[in-house]
């Protein structure tokens, strides 16, 4: 909870170049974005940050604040790994629901927390 | 948001929906307690770079190590049902960290606000910060031993909070409590997002 100072700050952003986003003016990905990775797609990524966030989310969807706490970098430098994974096609999103409905998703969750 | 088998049969693709909700509050308040009592999985924290100025880092080129901090996000999950992933998360309710409660908010649906009332002052912030980022939200009340016993008039007072705004009470490491205070918020969230359709 408390902020504090991080010695080790510059490696982070060495793992993305200085970059804070994927491709200038990518948008940024919602913290909950789900990804999954795309097995068998040629030309795996070499940097171990990167392969990582594979293996996290080989054959099941993970949002991207969790991939971010599973690889123990700051959800920035995440951001910026998984967008290049999303370019480069080894990873996919999710197809967000825009078209959802709040009102029938918070009946739904109603439900879903009723019945835990 | 159906699963399409040619994309790959190797995994489900189900659950699709995330939703965010937000608990705001003081430090100390209870927040990962009340997220970890609900939690599937244990309350995971991630980082978020900041510039001592509170702005997300956003290009560290030129930038000195000495002039940001991290400051902790701590989250949880909940699946319910076959494809809805619920999010909890919970950072500090101090203005300085505005810029991580936007980027967190976006999208979200709306905010449980934990008060501690052996220290109501400190709960104005998270009220001032929700209110900022205009989500709809539920109060409550994490109910410590030494709680000091007001009524709910009294409290409502004290922290200025419209009519219709819900106050409850939980007590944040008890799972059934917990559950319930978020049970409330999404029965309020719903009302709410009723009434402005």
């Amino acid at each position: 909870m408390t902020p504090h100072r991080r010695e080790d700050l510059v490696r982070p952003f060495v793992l993305t170049g200085g970059r804070a986003r994927s491709a200038p003016g990518a948008p940024v990905l919602d913290v909950a974005a789900m990804v999954t990775a795309v097995p068998g797609v040629p030309a795996p990524p070499v940097q171990p940050e990167s392969l990582a966030l594979l293996e996290q989310c080989a054959g099941r969807y993970l949002s991207v604040v969790e991939l971010a706490a599973a690889i123990g970098q700051p959800l920035g430098i995440a951001r910026v790994l998984i967008g290049d994974l999303l370019a480069s096609g080894h990873l996919k999103a999710a197809t967000p629901d825009n078209g959802a409905d709040r009102i029938a998703i918070l009946e739904r969750m109603l439900h879903g927390l009723q019945a835990l | 948001m159906a699963s399409r088998l040619s994309d790959g049969v190797y995994v489900r693709d189900s659950v699709q929906i995330a939703v965010k909700l937000l608990v705001v509050g003081p430090f100390g308040v209870g927040k990962t307690t009340l997220i970890g009592a609900v939690s599937e999985i244990e309350p995971l924290r991630t980082e978020q770079l900041l510039t001592r100025a509170g702005e997300i880092v956003d290009d560290l080129r030129g930038l000195p190590g000495k002039n940001t901090t991290t400051v902790a996000l701590d989250f949880g999950r909940i699946t319910l049902g076959e494809d809805i992933v619920l999010y909890l998360f919970g950072t500090p309710g101090q203005p300085r960290f505005i810029q991580i409660w936007r980027d967190v908010a976006r999208g979200a649906y709306g905010a449980l606000v934990l008060v501690d009332t052996r220290s109501l002052d400190t709960s104005f912030e998270a009220l001032g910060l929700v209110e900022t980022l205009g989500l709809p939200y539920v109060v409550a009340v994490n109910a410590f031993p030494d709680t000091p016993g007001y009524s709910a008039a009294e409290l409502r007072e004290a922290l200025d909070l419209a009519a219709a705004t819900p106050l409850i009470t939980c007590r944040a490491q008890d799972r059934e409590s917990a559950k319930n205070a978020l049970i409330e918020l999404v029965r309020h969230l719903h009302d709410a997002y009723r009434e402005h359709q």
